[in-house]
């Protein structure tokens, strides 16, 4: 009997060996898991230890930014009259003439696609489709957008990156839901992949697939409608009365395709 | 006879417990650094990906980090995602977090994977990510997901 709690008690030490193994080597801050980093380099930042409460110290980032921000005057201080206003403007009595309308016949506009101005840049490159052929693009206008550029992100340019959030163009965050968020690949030129992604509601895509009545479907079959997005990215709706099958490039500006 | 027996199996239960402690802990490691300079490193972190959303949650449970909103994007075979803003859960208080930049990298396949431009490796279903707030914070974490949940 007394052996058995002898064997008790000796169990009962290796368990705890390795946790006050641990408690030594990492010392107690604030019961939060965090440990200041080791201050081997005299110059790195100060360590400060973690919040006491345990958890994440994030107080910078989570306080009030200014609670009490200075009283500003609502109306901006009178500027005093201008003893001296500058005299105004007589009419002109001799405005200059313009060349009376010319009745020859203009020149029909011209068809031919033009050269490409020297000044012109072509689109991004990520949102060009393999082989893309801009003098063959052909714009199929958005039948519900008719706003200005960026009309629909409340005219602030919009591209994948934090400080011009519009939010994904084809949906949010889908590290949790690829097989569901990724909708098939296309294959362009030197084999390159390019993902398809499922359409998020409420995203500028989805946005751009209802204005031109498109439902998406997985890519892969042909006689679909395959629009390539920002970054390298490729969806494939039905064709429609609005639009036929074929490849198409996205002015994410208008939530416009062209085909190409 | 009885005796050396219960040791032994004393002994192997003791042992298993402690190997089972060892094993269940997370491996990410978060580092924080504050706009005055200040530095907290957060080892074993605890990395889920569950619902459409990153979290990273402390040791002690006690804090969690949710990016839910982001444009991710294939790089090669490394998921590359622009997160906007993040939310901080901790003391039954969730407060959002407005970030400048960010960028997080996943690596969901079974092999190591080269980040392009970068001699850095992920590992399989590794994190990588870099990220920076409004008020000046810089946050970086690298670790395993721990747990997924489509």
């Amino acid at each position: 009997m007394k052996m058995i709690r002898n064997a008790t008690a000796l169990a009962l030490i290796v368990t705890m060996l390795p946790l006050s193994a641990l408690a030594q080597r990492r010392p107690a801050g604030g019961g939060g898991g965090a440990r200041p980093a080791p201050a081997a380099r005299p110059a790195a930042p100060a360590q400060r230890p973690a919040a006491p409460s345990g958890g994440f110290n994030f107080n910078h980032d989570t306080r009030p930014s200014n609670p009490n921000p200075p009283a500003r005057p609502n109306t901006p201080p009178a500027r005093p009259n201008n003893p001296n206003p500058p005299p105004a403007r007589p009419n002109n009595p001799n405005p200059p003439q313009r060349p009376p309308n010319n009745n020859q016949p203009r020149p029909p506009n011209n068809t031919q696609p033009r050269p490409p101005n020297p000044g012109y840049r072509p689109p991004n490159p990520s949102y060009r489709p393999p082989n893309y052929r801009p003098v063959h693009s052909v714009i199929v206008v958005n039948p519900v957008y008719r706003g200005p550029a960026w009309g629909w992100n409340r005219g602030v340019a919009w591209y994948p990156a934090p400080a011009y959030w519009g939010g994904g163009f084809w949906g949010t965050l889908a590290i949790a839901a690829t097989s569901a968020a990724v909708f098939g690949y296309i294959y362009g030129q030197n084999n390159q992949q390019i993902v398809s992604y499922q359409v998020q509601p409420n995203s500028p895509g989805a946005q751009m697939l209802q204005n031109y009545q498109l439902t998406q479907t997985q890519c892969g079959p042909p006689n679909l409608v395959v629009i390539y997005g920002p970054n390298n990215s490729v969806i494939c709706a039905y064709p429609n009365n609005l639009v036929s099958a074929g490849t198409y490039s996205l002015d994410p500006s208008t939530l416009t395709i062209s085909s190409y | 006879m009885h005796a050396r027996h219960a040791f032994a199996i004393l002994l192997l239960f003791s042992i298993f417990g402690a190997l089972s402690i060892a094993r269940a802990g997370a491996t990410g490691t978060m580092r924080v650094q504050q706009s005055d300079g200040t530095v907290q490193v957060y080892r074993d972190v605890l990395i889920r990906v569950a619902q459409r959303t990153l979290r990273i949650g402390s040791k002690d449970r006690k804090g969690v980090l949710v990016i839910d909103r982001a444009a991710c994007t294939y790089a090669g075979s490394v998921l590359r995602c622009l997160p906007s803003t993040m939310k901080f859960e901790q003391s039954g208080q969730t407060h959002e977090i407005q970030l400048i930049t960010g960028t997080i990298y996943v690596n969901l396949t079974d092999d190591t994977q080269q980040l392009h431009h970068s001699s850095t490796q992920l590992s399989p279903h590794d994190v990588l990510l870099m990220m920076q707030t409004q008020r000046g914070t810089y946050i970086s974490l690298h670790g395993h997901i721990d747990e997924m949940q489509p």
